[in-house]
């Protein structure tokens, strides 16, 4: 059975976008797509909601439409079961040492099966993102045997692939480098692959809930509601309650920069479908949080996007502090609200980043806690640092770039060349 | 006399690609330049000039930098950066000058051999893909192309300055500097032009440089 097809929800058309990026970005996109009108373009990924991949889906695709590509979105299904292997398999990318039994690799193996079969895979350019349903081309009735360049199909990794776990990379290679291209975040992500790799930054929406601009009084009523004052110092890190985000490293840098400086910290984030781990992760960071009336931990639906963007609008200091990190959009939604970030020296954080530009990079609670000391004492160096962001994510993490490398990666595809005019 | 063929603005877009080889030593750096695409020693060589900057470019090309800030070589650092990209008439060519220069280099300062950058610094060779769009635009007299230049969008003024120096394998001077003695037969000036060393400049330095050049030197302008 074939699930209803996913329609977009309303939003910005792209000409919005010219007084964000100029004329000139917009118009190169309808540039590009001229020789890609009616091309059917399918993504498929885990989920729907939470996580940064159905962010970037949820604007990508309607954009896609508006310079007359034929983008669609499906989603896997599956249960626990699979989850819970996907979530394995997921920290075994990034790293985490994990134990699988044989029956892991059947479950992951079966649902790719299962999904091969529910969901057609029809595009002429299909990209398949993160591990989840890596296997699902090669199953089902469109089985992929042999490579196909008129029908390209491309494997997106959306996280920090650098060290993987060898056993879940060698289960998960057999099927990865039978695609005809691959997409990192960053060059260190890209494992050794016989196919074509290539490097697209993930971006934000700057039109979105989460991103647009918002009047005052919004803001005022987010920080009343959740008891947090405006008028103080605040630390905020939007995230999953995951481990990798190391929340509970948070907790410890407020604290540091608390014995020195007054201030509040507000550690914020939803679950995703396809993350059973989350609610461990909070309880952890809920009983590390005690009874400080400073400190809070708000557990948000996934669709409180206004509410995130008013918490980051509000704050002093972005925080994003992750020990391992595919990309951390959360950091260019920061530096995008003018803020100065301080992240985790990891993953795709320094390419937003630039240390003592934008913000700053540490490896510690310690480096954290030094750094935000620092700009609480200097607020006009966090100011400028704010301003250098904004125009940092305008140039490289807005959607419209990730538009961009998609057309060019689907005109090279189908053209075969290297470099060629339009 | 016929008129002149407009000059056709046009600008790049890149999709950058992995190349797989990686180097943490000089020694490293030096087989892989020896055996990667060309494409990726030109696309190291310019990207600097590409990427939005805050500030001044500190060090022209990738392996300037690299060789400074991950491997400490402070010397070979400064050799890499006085590169004269353009005096080489290929990117070939380019190559053989930068095997040459970091054999010197290991031969002169043997020590070097034993600096390794730490695994989150090695240097990764990327290469683009590129598709070349045009800008909707066209000079048919310098007057114009001052006009144009003054407001070009960035990749623009990349792709005449930094990208078409080594298609079709052969040197060559700017576009601009190109069209102005072919085109319009303006030698004295189209000298001038080519003797803008964009490697000096950012791009938005590098656009007012042009944009005097041409106004000043225009015959017209001048008269």
């Amino acid at each position: 059975m074939t699930p209803p097809q996913w329609q977009p929800a309303p939003g910005p058309r792209l000409d919005a976008y010219r007084a964000v990026v100029g004329h000139r970005a917009v118009d190169e996109l309808f540039q590009l797509a001229s020789r890609l009108k009616g091309k059917r373009v399918q993504h498929v990924n885990a989920t729907r909601t939470g996580g940064g991949v159905a962010e970037i889906l949820n604007r990508m695709v309607p954009l896609l439409h508006d310079v007359g590509v034929d983008a669609t979105w499906d989603v896997l299904r599956g249960e626990d079961e699979f989850y819970r292997v996907t979530k394995a398999f997921h920290n075994a990318i990034q790293g985490e040492p994990v134990e699988l039994t044989p029956q892991d690799f059947e479950i992951f193996v079966r649902w790719n099966e299962i999904n091969a079969r529910e969901i057609d895979l029809h595009g002429d350019f299909v990209v398949i993102h993160d591990p989840q349903p890596a296997a699902m081309p090669f199953y089902g009735p469109r089985a992929r045997r042999t490579p196909d360049p008129k029908r390209p199909i491309v494997w997106r990794c959306h996280i920090d692939a650098s060290h993987p776990h060898r056993a879940v990379w060698t289960f998960l290679e057999k099927w990865v480098r039978r695609y005809d291209a691959a997409l990192f975040s960053a060059p260190q992500f890209a494992q050794a692959l016989p196919n074509p790799r290539f490097l697209v930054a993930p971006a934000i929406d700057p039109l979105s809930d989460k991103n647009r601009e918002l009047p005052r009084e919004r803001i005022e009523a987010v920080y009343e509601k959740h008891g947090v004052d405006l008028k103080r110092p605040t630390l905020v890190q939007i995230s999953r309650f995951d481990r990798w985000k190391d929340p509970l490293g948070v907790i410890r840098t407020y604290q540091m920069v608390k014995e020195t400086n007054d201030c509040q910290l507000v550690l914020a984030g939803g679950g995703a479908t396809d993350d059973p781990e989350g609610a461990a992760v909070l309880a952890e960071v809920q009983e590390a949080a005690g009874n400080d009336p400073d400190l809070h931990v708000l557990m948000l639906p996934p669709d409180a996007h206004l509410e995130v963007n008013a918490l980051q609008r509000g704050a002093t200091i972005i925080l994003q502090k992750s020990v391992r990190e595919g990309f951390g959009l959360t950091v260019s939604e920061g530096l995008w609200k003018g803020k100065p970030v301080i992240g985790g020296s990891t993953g795709g954080i320094p390419l937003q980043v630039l240390d003592g530009v934008t913000g700053y990079l540490v490896s510690s609670p310690e480096g954290a806690a030094f750094r935000a000391r620092f700009l609480l004492n200097h607020p006009e160096i966090a100011a400028e640092m704010g301003r250098r962001g904004v125009e940092m994510v305008r140039q490289n993490f807005l959607v419209t770039r990730n538009v961009r490398d998609y057309l060019v990666l689907f005109l090279t595809l189908s053209t075969g060349e290297r470099h060629f005019s339009l | 006399m016929p008129p002149a063929e407009p000059f056709v603005f046009k600008k790049v877009v890149y999709l950058v690609e992995v190349t797989g080889r990686r180097a943490r030593t000089l020694d490293e750096l030096m087989r892989a330049i020896a055996t990667v695409p060309t494409d990726s020693i030109g696309y190291h060589m310019h990207r600097e000039f590409l990427a939005f900057k805050f500030a001044p470019i500190e060090y022209p090309n990738d392996f300037a930098l690299w060789a400074t800030r991950s491997l400490g070589d402070e010397i070979l650092g400064e050799k890499l950066a006085s590169v004269r990209v353009f005096t080489h008439r290929s990117l070939e060519g380019l190559r053989l000058e930068l095997m040459r220069l970091l054999g010197e280099h290991l031969f002169a300062q043997p020590e070097a051999a034993g600096f390794t950058a730490t695994p989150e610094r090695a240097f990764h060779f990327l290469m683009a893909r590129s598709v070349v769009l045009g800008c909707d635009r066209q000079a048919r007299s310098i007057e114009e192309m001052a006009s144009v230049l003054a407001e070009i969008e960035a990749s623009s003024l990349y792709f005449h300055l930094f990208e078409t120096r080594f298609r079709g394998g052969k040197g060559r001077e700017n576009d601009f500097a190109e069209w102005l003695r072919h085109g319009l037969g303006h030698e004295e000036l189209a000298a001038k032009v080519a003797q803008i060393d964009p490697y000096m400049f950012s791009l938005e330095q590098a656009r007012r440089t042009l944009v005097r050049t041409l106004l000043e030197g225009h015959p017209r302008r001048s008269a």
